[in-house]
């Protein structure tokens, strides 16, 4: 995926005018917040879930290489074929070096975040091969030429008329704004796709290194057809996917379930271990699983930064994020939008690229109230600021207008004396530039935050007024 | 535990290394068993990265939420996972004789124009006599023994008829094991799927699954290359938040529970009233 | 947090918004302490926790704030302020800033434990939830992100306004929705916070309330002005304003 993050203020502040786009992810986050609180009050005990889940996720990542090696020698057992890919450009030339063996023409793909972070798609359609996004969400941004905006409802940004619209120019078929016709429309397409596909290519929710098992979740129906049409199945998977048991599993399958759209389960839950065996008239012949590192090994070797690794993909976080909710998932750059957006794309791609983004945050604490395995995202983002001033790898561009004044208040603030001379000359300037009570100038940032605020009044602080009050007895 | 033991199990060792054998020829050309392009290199990141972590290591069996995964007792009415499969807006029937099974079977037939319906190559299907009652209703019933016409029937009819190993009542959950003979397709490609289970086979609560799926791991030939857990029918609100049912998978799943009394063997015979 | 033996004597923190932009909410302060049966004082070397310093990133400046802070406050026996982000400064981040220097951090960790946020100081230390306090009209109040999430201070606010003479409470919609500001966020991404605050502004006037409290100073000041500068007619409030004022008192 092409890197965009350097422009999240353009974007984010172009996408805070569109009220049509906040609508719609305010709507829809409200659905999903009321869903999950749904879900979750069903449970006897949400919040000892959580730690639950939290504690597999530690346990499983502080046990990683024993569990990668125990996952590859189960799923070679059952027959698939375990890759192992350090990169994205080591993972797509391990997928096109398998398209090419299998003489490939025509991919399905599950939805796949990872897919987006090597940027798949593209290297495909340079050579030649034909790939189908299948869920539905993916198809319309697909042929919409887009990234998705939206971890679990990636075209969330668009509205009927312009999915209308866009399968009457691509499809050719006649314009409705019907969503069952037009649902109807993508599975007859999608249908003949499926059927006469050489490859499915999906990612993954889990890998159980017990048994060597995949685990898929879907709504749609598009992840078992990918998985069971063609000839070749290949899952791109991150190595932090990978947890022990069968009860681990069991731990984290209601957390996600629940906290993504409030339900007990995925309509359909595939565990897949290996190909098809002997006997079996459907299923793929090869199964391929690609262990993707690209960056989760030094993630995890960082002590504030290892947890963001616990992410379910829930999508949780996104749906309370009061900024989110402002500037949609294409202002965030890259793959990752929402709160763990911040986190993951700050981590997974080169350190201080994305400057502006750890500030694309009111530290609200809404995420943290709602993650599953309970991430403080809050916690991490100031991290990310505080490599981006202290850290000789991380350091950003040196912001002369943000430098100043924060070093000129800390060296005031530890000189009492200095500092109330400080505010008595600020009344001071104020009475000069604003004699009639209007602001005749201001330094940028602070008017810009003026626009529709009334800039506030230095008043005579409390420090002067403290001795009067004490005598005047209150 | 595979239902019915429909195909002999294959318990001696040197078969399994036989069907090993046989797999490995069908992925084609086999290099060294794995692939290793950077594996150790990885690994040793990774472990370099752990280093100095004194967290507790691998998984802790999770044991107080202790519904058994036994099967629960025939006599436990099916209230519960009716209530759940119809709030999923899919359809459940209990049939006690073999008349509600053809009533049953005759509605859905009529409603959804079936023609063409493929079924599993299942002992249980084939002991209530599918084929005998929808054939009477002018049905065309496949069970595709060559591979090509597995897709391709299931993709053509409008009925897949399936057994399952296990119906959770707690969500309505169905689970699937492919096999030789149950194809994926089957549930998959057809736009209403039928699902027959028995009392037998019901299980309490979603925390039985571990269990379940780890009883099966440990049998000889381990698990099957796809289990499937369905609950509900394939949907998706991806265009502006509105429902849609049927977008890939099947748009309605009807769940037929055998009564404990329900005679398998005894195919009910069409009476003047029952007959289309 | 519960009080073991009540203090009777109170330093006030005043938070540096509060200083130059809210003094008469200092003011509230001490007088609902001194109401309250305290002997208040005010420490005048105070100036800033570091707060902006330390969620910029320049945490070796806020360590430097923070080490006179912890000067200034070290005789305290207990330290009110009427804000709930500067009191999670001190009592989340000053030991994280002191992470490396254990001297300090004990230091910190201990004034953490006695320092508190006015409504949780009234209620869960002293007990008290009636200041006698009267303020006719209907409002509604806003749960500061910093208060309700980062304290846990939610009930507090709510039981001493519920006994206030006159006023009645309503509720708004997304009550708990952070108001936009976010300190440093609202100067870096200034569009996007403008629409978040007006958002709060919109939920606050459709709420039907003719006053708008908070118990923090930064929400305050953040959704107030934009409600003025909008020619709206809710006032903004801070919860010590409310709780200080009694029948027969000028109103501001």
């Amino acid at each position: 995926m092409e890197l965009r993050v350097e422009e999240i203020k353009q974007k984010a502040a172009e996408a805070a005018r569109n009220e049509v786009l906040h609508q719609t992810l305010s709507t829809a986050g409200d659905r999903f917040v009321a869903l999950r609180e749904a879900g979750f009050s069903q449970l006897n005990d949400p919040e000892g879930l959580r730690i639950r889940g939290r504690k597999v996720k530690e346990r499983s990542l502080a046990d990683l290489p024993r569990l990668l090696r125990l996952l590859e020698k189960k799923v070679t057992d059952a027959g698939g074929v375990v890759h192992w890919a350090k990169d994205a450009a080591e993972a797509r030339s391990i997928i096109l070096d398998l398209a090419d063996r299998y003489g490939v023409k025509t991919v399905v793909k599950g939805k796949s975040m990872m897919t987006e972070e090597i940027g798949l798609n593209r290297a495909f359609s340079r050579k030649g091969i034909e790939v189908w996004e299948t869920d539905l969400g993916e198809f319309i941004v697909q042929l919409a030429d887009e990234i998705p905006s939206h971890i679990i409802a990636p075209a969330i940004h668009k509205n009927k008329e312009e999915v209308a619209r866009l399968f009457c120019e691509k499809l050719g078929v006649p314009y409705t704004v019907n969503p069952e016709e037009l649902t109807m429309v993508a599975r007859r397409t999608l249908r003949e796709k499926f059927l006469g596909a050489d490859m499915g290519i999906t990612g993954g929710n889990m890998l159980v290194a017990e048994t060597g098992t995949l685990v898929l979740f879907e709504n749609e129906g598009n992840i078992r057809m990918s998985t069971s049409l063609p000839r070749v199945h290949v899952a791109l998977i991150g190595i932090e996917k990978v947890v022990e048991s069968w009860d681990d599993f069991g731990v984290l399958l209601t957390l996600l379930s629940r906290s993504a759209a409030g339900q007990k389960m995925p309509t359909y839950l595939s565990l897949i271990t290996g190909p098809r065996k002997p006997g079996e008239r459907d299923g793929p012949e090869a199964f391929h699983l690609v262990l993707l590192d690209n960056g989760r090994s030094r993630i995890l070797g960082d002590e504030v930064f290892r947890e963001s690794l616990f992410c379910l993909r829930c999508g949780a976080c996104l749906n309370v994020c009061p900024v989110y909710k402002r500037i949609g998932g294409h202002s965030y750059g890259w793959v990752y939008s929402g709160p763990i957006g911040i986190l993951l794309n700050s981590e997974l791609l080169p350190p201080g690229s994305a400057r502006d983004l750890p500030y694309a945050s009111t530290l609200c604490g809404a995420c943290v109230e709602v993650c599953p395995v309970m991430i403080d995202h809050p916690k991490l983002i100031l991290e990310f600021r505080r490599r981006l001033v202290e850290d000789p790898v991380w350091k950003g561009r040196r912001v002369l207008s943000r430098i100043v004044p924060i070093k000129i208040y800390a060296w005031i603030s530890v000189r009492p004396v200095l500092f109330r001379f400080a505010g008595s000359m600020a009344r001071t300037f104020q009475a000069l530039l604003a004699p009639s009570g209007e602001w005749k100038w201001l330094p940028k940032a602070v008017a810009r935050w003026g626009a529709e605020r009334r800039v506030p009044w230095f008043k005579r602080p409390f420090s002067s007024r403290w001795k009067k009050l004490k005598t005047s007895g209150k | 535990m595979v239902q019915e033991a429909f195909f002999q199990p294959l318990e001696k060792a040197e078969d399994i290394r036989q069907m090993k054998r046989a797999m490995s020829s069908i992925n084609g050309r086999r290099e060294s068993r794995v692939v290793s392009t950077h594996r150790d290199q990885m690994l040793s990141r990774i472990e370099h990265s752990l280093e100095g972590i004194e967290e507790e290591r691998g998984s802790k069996p999770v044991d107080e939420t202790a519904s058994a995964s036994e099967w629960i007792p025939d006599d436990i009415p099916w209230g519960e996972a009716k209530k759940e499969i119809e709030a999923l807006s899919d359809r459940f029937y209990e049939v006690k004789h073999p008349e509600d099974m053809r009533r049953i079977l005759e509605d859905l037939v009529r409603e959804h124009a079936v023609a063409l319906a493929v079924r599993w190559e299942h002992p249980l299907l084939e002991r209530l006599g599918i084929d005998r009652i929808l054939g009477d209703m002018g049905v065309e019933i496949r069970v595709p023994s060559r591979e090509e016409d597995w897709k391709a029937l299931s993709a053509k009819a409008q009925l897949g008829i399936t057994t399952a190993e296990a119906l959770v009542m707690e969500s309505g959950t169905l689970v699937l094991r492919t096999e030789a003979g149950l194809g994926r397709s089957t549930s998959l490609l057809p736009p209403v799927h039928l699902a027959f289970i028995q009392p037998s086979r019901r299980l309490k609560d979603l925390a039985a699954l571990p269990r379940l799926i780890r009883s099966w791991a440990n049998e000889p030939q381990g698990l099957p290359s796809a289990v499937t857990l369905i609950t509900g029918h394939s949907c998706t609100a991806d265009i502006e938040l509105t429902l849609v049912s049927g977008v890939h998978g099947p748009g309605l799943v009807y769940v037929i529970g055998l009564s404990p009394g329900y005679d398998v063997d005894n195919e009910a015979v069409p009476t003047a009233e029952h007959q289309v | 947090m519960q009080g073991k033996k009540s203090p009777r004597k109170v330093s006030l923190f005043i938070p540096c918004l509060v200083e130059h932009f809210l003094p008469r909410v200092g003011e509230a302060t001490a007088r609902i302490l001194t109401r309250a049966g305290m002997e208040v004082e005010y420490p005048d070397r105070q100036t800033c926790c570091g707060q902006m310093q330390f969620k910029t990133g320049y945490q070796q400046e806020a360590r430097k704030m923070a080490r006179h802070f912890l000067r200034v406050f070290k005789d305290s026996e207990a330290v009110v302020a009427p804000s709930g982000s500067c009191v999670g400064m001190v009592r989340h981040h000053y030991p994280e800033l002191f992470r490396d220097e254990a001297l300090l951090l004990k230091q910190a960790e201990a004034l953490g434990r006695r320092t508190y946020e006015l409504t949780e100081f009234l209620v869960d230390v002293l007990g008290i939830v009636d200041l006698g306090a009267e303020w006719p009209g209907k409002a509604v109040y806003h749960d500061s992100c910093q208060v309700s999430r980062v304290l846990g201070v939610r009930e507090q606010p709510r039981m001493l306004l519920s006994r206030v003479h006159g006023l009645e409470m309503v509720e708004m919609e997304h009550q708990e929705t952070c108001c936009g500001f976010g300190g440093v966020f609202s100067l870096e991404f200034p569009a996007v916070s403008e629409k978040i605050t007006g958002d709060k502004a919109s939920a606050v006037v459709k709420s039907g309330a003719g006053f708008m409290i908070s118990a923090e100073p930064s929400c305050l000041l953040n959704v107030g002005l934009y409600l003025e500068k909008m020619g709206e007619h809710v006032k903004a409030l801070h919860i010590a304003e409310v709780l200080a004022h009694q029948a027969g008192e000028p109103w501001n």
